[in-house]
């Protein structure tokens, strides 16, 4: 088991060198010049030529590579063009926030796709299930920046009872000020006990997390009605119901454990969408997280920070893959 | 009264094609304590019947229509699902099913699966009492260190092991009346013989009432009391055992019955003495990597050092139990495996050798048939192109003259030209064996392998194959080598016989003196194994006891000595040698060369 | 003639068996329906809008901004186009985008499985690891990236879609050839003598066909999405393209004054993914071997 683990993680170090080299392959080969971006439109040869030396493009490419592979094995992942900031460090800055919303977003999924995917299963082909299939077709077939939109009109427009978007409102902070434990604001506030600038929070993050939630909460739940549904067919719970066992014992304990691989992989599966459609999110309702920081990076062309945040959001799903697959793993059928 | 009774029961299913009745059953009467033994081909509405008795029948598509089934008086399908659940199911009537890998939860231990049941079906039984329980049972089934099997997970477990927890389970229950559904199919004969020895007992000891579902008429004979014929969906002859068996009614009962008899051979005489195929000291061995465990790098040894010599125009029947390596031989023969060591002479010719520097040219000279008709015909392919495909490798023939070879070619088999512009799902299982038979023909082979010829099609068709490739072998001077577990088709088809065990052959000799006066006593255990109508009644059953050794770690010395009832201490140590019965005919067995 | 017909016939029957199937799904047949309708209307689009010439950069400043009404079904822009008429055009341009993109993605991908499923070994475990590596991006990702260096465009964003999208058809090919490639026929063919390609193009990939149509038509509502996001962001197509995702990210800055403009080109994207989804859902079912038995 321990091998197998140390066996997927060096797997995942592989693919990680992969996406790097991807990554840099798209930098530095497709017909795009950093150092215009760097020295800016109106630079002179001069200072195009003195960006180049400080970018280190003269260089032969492979040497470029190394270079680039051991900035980022320090965590350098590069200046930004506009700020001339580490990315590493901006990123930093954003991360939590991300986090935070995606984290609440992943409990809200696994808590409503899961239940209602089982019961889905159960009532194969009542009005519950049709219902409950219509809601997680609809749910992944709705664009999210849309829902966001949409969402505004209703809660912040009509009926006036949620914030337009932040993260937490300026008035709040002018009472009790931002702690800065985990970074994660709502578990800050919980720790340092500011319940007001909690409660305050809260109202900001029911939106976006609603409006991320709802593509994972569709496919998790779509997911685990068909793992279930076929588990269901197998030929050994046909067999423990002729031993009489009851059909709640069949669908809660049999069934259940057998599709928990299949869901396992979906919930990292969606989780990468999620991700993405976070950062489309974030930018509507001006959450201060990676999505805003991406967005502004493509108006302004910011490539060193498209490609940090490309980089950190691999990372993040190779790591859920590699989850996922330790769970995987649990199964008696694998550890053969 | 009787025990157990079913009247004017019709099931149906729906599907696109429209409603097809799939059980129609008049009458059907068991008594208490009685063995009742069904038999049918696959398809005929056995399963269906299994099913329906405890309402498991997935409704829809299947419909049950009318009729009554009285369990003590009580009609079953008048009960509700709940109902059925918490008296009938388990604790009434229990089931055994076909597969023991399918029906066994892969994720559960042995253990958590017998505990659940035994507390559904006890009340007030605690856990401890269960485990308890649970330990007697697997001892009941006569399986050894049941603590250790209690931890284990069913892909740990031997088939023969598998089916024996899955009879324990249904011993849990203390039902009065069960239904096994074929519980020996996916089994050995060896480990068969000793399963239903197995359920004879317990079903004497706990006085339970069997219906015995199988698919073949010697299973039933030794087995049951009692048999009725099923045929397309109706019940066309019912009676005692030895009735049905000995004077027949039915034209289809007649059928079944001539598919089991061992038909003796007729001349088959070689006149030619040619050396067709000479195989010298062949091994295969496959490297085991365990992706996740990591293990260290273990070797199977699926063939272990295999000869002999076959003459033009002669038939080899390979037999043994599934993993002895006789499918891994054939294909290593064809050249679609390297071997690991050894030679194949071909006509004069080393094939591996040919193969190297001609590519696949050899392969002209070598076809083979497959077990299964349905998958070894590509579904998306044309008949015409099927047929054609090793025409197309070998020659360029224009449009028209292929069409010529083909039609000729399914002439031959019995297959009407008009299947040229069908696709194979149109056919029936023989029908498609007949098209693989012409396609292997159409490159002109002189060496044809025959893998399970007539195993997965009817009995009507069967006996049919049998005789096209008789006529096939004499008209196109053909050798073959058959693998079968039927001994019936290999006592039909073969001159010549060999006995496999865990990648060595150990017996090699004449079909006839073989089948008549077997020696080495693996070959006799194995033959001893099989039913046959001529025995009625267990008594006549022997098993072997024991599972067949993994190939990874082959016992020492002689690789049968952890089953055989003659082994010596020298077996344990020393393999043995080639012992030479007469000039044809050798085994390989310490214990006979010594006597 | 006599020939082809009895060629044809199993795939009649078997086209008899999928509507069939597909009738019994109520929901199904609807979404197929309007699916059909929104092709028609996508196809004659420029016959049917009442204001073809309101695509482009038209304007008309007095008609800015106004509401639905009997006029302008959806209202017009800030330009004082017709929405409706953008709306409809819209099918056009996501329909073609994501045909596009899936198509793309298909012939990168199936033959790249096909190959590694049928050889194995080597050759797999290379095909593998790169498609690991294009699968570790979470998807959206690697596109933003691809068409922030390449440029704006719909075309580069199609092509950005189809780069990150080939691997999970190289995945699932390879997982069917695999499976496909222990049947018995293959094994046939490789005792006849059959070279390896025409093993892997003519028995191995035909018999992978039916998984791949289901994922192909699964995917086209995600595709039709990831257009609208990559356009709502900039990325995809440029004004004046009527494109569903643009329109909703012009409209936004009217919004929640102006919510015509983001409502309808929505909804429409809505609809369309949504016939998709069901209709993927569908196929699967029909296809799906074990349901087929039944």
């Amino acid at each position: 088991m321990l091998k197998y683990i140390g066996k997927r993680i060096l797997g995942s170090l592989l693919v990680l060198l992969g996406v790097v080299t991807i990554t840099f392959l798209i930098s530095r080969v497709l017909p795009s010049d950093p150092a215009v971006k760097w020295a800016g439109q109106r630079a002179t040869a001069e200072q195009l030529e003195q960006a180049r030396e400080e970018l280190g493009l003269n260089d032969p490419l492979y040497m470029q590579y190394v270079e680039y592979i051991g900035d980022l094995l320090h965590g350098d992942l590069g200046k930004s063009l506009k700020t001339h900031k580490p990315v590493s460090e901006e990123l930093g800055e954003y991360i939590p926030a991300t986090l935070e919303l995606v984290i609440m977003a992943f409990v809200l999924a696994i808590v409503l796709g899961i239940p209602l995917g089982i019961y889905s299963a159960k009532k194969k082909d009542k009005m519950l299930d049709h219902a409950s299939r219509v809601f997680s077709i609809g749910a992944v077939s709705l664009p999210t920046f849309w829902v966001a939109l949409f969402l505004q009109l209703i809660f912040y427009k009509t009926l006036n009872v949620l914030p337009l978007g932040g993260q937490v409102s300026v008035t709040a902070t002018i009472f009790e000020s931002r702690p800065h434990i985990t970074g994660l604001l709502l578990l800050d506030c919980i720790l340092t006990g500011k319940f007001n600038l909690f409660m305050d929070g809260l109202q900001h993050i029911i939106l976006p997390c609603i409006t991320i939630a709802l593509y994972p909460i569709g496919l998790v739940s779509r997911m685990t009605r068909s793992a279930l549904l076929e588990i269901l067919n197998e030929d050994y719970i046909v067999a423990g119901r002729s031993y009489g066992l009851t059909e709640f014992k069949m669908l809660w304990k049999y069934a259940l454990k057998n599709s928990l691989g299949a869901t396992a992989t979906d919930v990292a599966l969606s989780m990468g969408y999620t991700l993405t459609s976070t950062f489309l999110v974030e930018a509507i309702f001006s959450w201060p997280g990676i999505g805003s920081y991406i967005t502004s990076s493509i108006t302004s062309l910011d490539f060193p920070a498209i490609i940090g945040v490309t980089i950190f959001g691999a990372v993040s799903y190779i790591i859920l893959n590699l989850i996922a697959d330790i769970i995987i793993a649990t199964d008696p059928r694998v550890r053969l | 009264m009787a025990f157990f009774e079913i009247h004017d029961l019709v099931v149906k299913h729906k599907s696109f094609e429209g409603v097809k009745t799939v059980l129609d059953i008049k009458e059907l009467k068991i008594e208490k304590g009685e063995t009742y033994g069904l038999v049918g081909e696959s398809g005929q509405g056995k399963t269906v019947l299994a099913l329906t008795i405890l309402k498991l029948l997935q409704c829809p598509p299947g419909i049950i229509e009318s009729g009554e089934i009285l369990y003590e008086g009580e009609d079953l399908l008048k009960k509700s699902q709940h109902q059925m659940q918490r008296n009938i199911r388990g604790q009434k009537i229990a089931m055994i099913f076909q597969d023991p890998m399918s029906c066994l939860n892969p994720v559960f231990r042995v253990g958590t699966t017998m505990i659940d049941v035994l507390k559904k079906n006890h009340k007030g039984m605690n856990r401890k009492k269960a485990y308890a329980e649970a330990i007697r049972l697997l001892g009941e089934v006569k399986l050894a260190d049941a603590e250790s099997i209690m931890e284990k997970y069913p892909h740990q477990l031997s088939g023969g092991q598998r089916q024996r927890v899955i009879i324990a389970l249904a011993l849990c229950c203390g039902a009065e009346f069960l239904i096994a559904d074929e519980p020996t199919r996916n089994l050995d004969v060896t480990i068969q013989a000793s399963i239903l020895k197995l359920l004879k007992e317990l079903q004497e000891k706990y006085n339970i009432t069997v219906l015995f579902i199988a698919n073949n008429l010697s299973l039933v004979s030794a087995f049951c009391d009692k048999v009725a014929i099923l045929h397309d969906s109706k019940i066309v002859e019912e009676g005692l055992v030895e009735q049905v068996v000995r004077e027949p009614k039915d034209e289809y009962t007649k059928v079944l019955l001539e598919a089991v008899h061992t038909k003796s051979q007729e001349n088959l005489d070689v006149v030619d003495t040619d050396v067709l195929l000479k195989v010298d000291n062949i091994k295969k061995y496959f490297d085991i990597n365990d992706e996740i465990k990591h293990q260290k790098h273990q070797t199977l040894k699926a063939v272990d050092g295999v000869s002999f010599e076959l003459k033009k125009g002669e038939v080899l029947g390979i037999v043994g139990e599934s993993g002895c390596g006789k499918s891994t031989l054939v294909n290593t023969i064809l050249g679609l495996f390297a071997p690991t060591d050894g030679k194949v002479f071909f006509d004069g010719v080393d094939v591996y050798d040919d193969l190297k520097k001609n590519g696949n040219a050899f392969k002209k000279n070598v076809q083979i048939v497959f077990q299964d008709p349905f998958w070894s015909l590509n579904p998306r392919w044309l008949i015409k192109d099927i047929v054609a495909e090793p025409i197309d490798v070998y020659e360029k023939l224009g449009e028209q003259e292929r069409l010529k070879r083909v039609v000729e070619l399914l002439k031959m088999v019995g297959i009407p030209e008009n299947a040229c512009y069908k696709y194979p799902h149109e056919f029936s299982g023989g029908q498609r064996q007949r098209i693989a038979i012409a396609r292997s023909l159409a490159s002109n082979p002189k060496l044809v392998v025959l893998d399970e010829p007539t195993s997965s099609i009817d009995v009507f068709s069967q006996k049919q194959i049998l005789e096209l490739l008789k006529d096939l072998k004499d008209e196109f001077h053909l050798t073959n080598i058959l693998i079968s577990h039927d001994l019936g088709v290999v006592h039909a088809l073969s001159n010549k016989i060999a006995v496999m065990y865990l990648g060595k052959i150990v017996e090699f000799g004449p079909a006839d003196e073989i089948f008549k006066n077997p020696i080495h006593p693996y070959t006799k255990a194995l033959f001893d194994a099989i039913p046959d109508l001529e025995t009625i009644g267990m008594e006549g059953l022997k098993t072997l006891e024991g599972q067949i050794p993994s190939p990874i770690n082959p016992p020492s010395g002689c690789t049968f000595h952890t089953r055989c009832n003659q082994c010596c201490e020298k077996c344990k140590e020393k393999a043995p040698e080639m012992f030479w019965v007469n000039e044809n005919h050798y085994v390989n067995c310490t214990v006979i060369a010594e006597n | 003639m006599k020939n082809i017909k009895q060629s044809l016939k199993p795939k009649i029957d078997s086209f008899k068996k999928s509507l069939y199937l597909l009738a019994k799904n109520k929901l199904s047949l609807l979404a197929l329906i309007i699916l059909v309708l929104i092709v028609l209307m996508a196809i004659f689009a420029p016959w049917i809008v009442p204001h073809p010439e309101d695509i482009a950069d038209e304007t008309h400043i007095t008609e800015k901004f106004l509401a639905p009404s009997a006029a302008y079904f959806f209202g017009t822009d800030e330009l004082g186009r017709d929405i409706f008429t953008r709306v409809i055009y819209g099918a056009r341009v996501s329909i073609w985008a994501a045909v596009l993109a899936v198509g793309l993605a298909l012939i990168i991908g199936v033959p790249l499985g096909a190959i590694a499923g049928s050889i194995g070994g080597k050759v797999d475990n290379v095909i593998m690891r790169i498609t690991d590596v294009f699968l570790s991006f979470p998807p959206l990702l690697l596109a933003i990236a691809l068409v922030a260096l390449l440029g704006s465009s719909l075309t580069n964003a199609t092509i950005a879609i189809a780069i990150s999208w080939w691997p999970w058809y190289t995945r699932l090919v390879r997982g069917q050839a695999i499976s496909v490639k222990e049947r018995k026929f293959v094994q046939a063919a490789e005792t006849i003598g059959t070279s390896r390609m025409k093993i892997i193009f003519k028995h191995i990939l035909p018999n992978t066909i039916s998984p791949i149509i289901v994922q192909a038509s699964m995917d086209m509502g995600g595709v039709i999405l990831t257009v609208a996001s990559l356009s709502f962001w900039g990325l995809g197509a440029q004004a004046p393209m009527p494109e569903w995702g643009l329109m909703i990210s012009n409209g936004q800055s009217y919004f929640p004054d102006k919510w015509w403009c983001c409502i309808f080109p929505g909804i429409a994207i809505f609809i369309t993914v949504l016939c998709f989804n069901l209709l993927g859902d569908a196929v699967r079912e029909i296809l799906d071997p074990k349901t087929r038995k039944k």
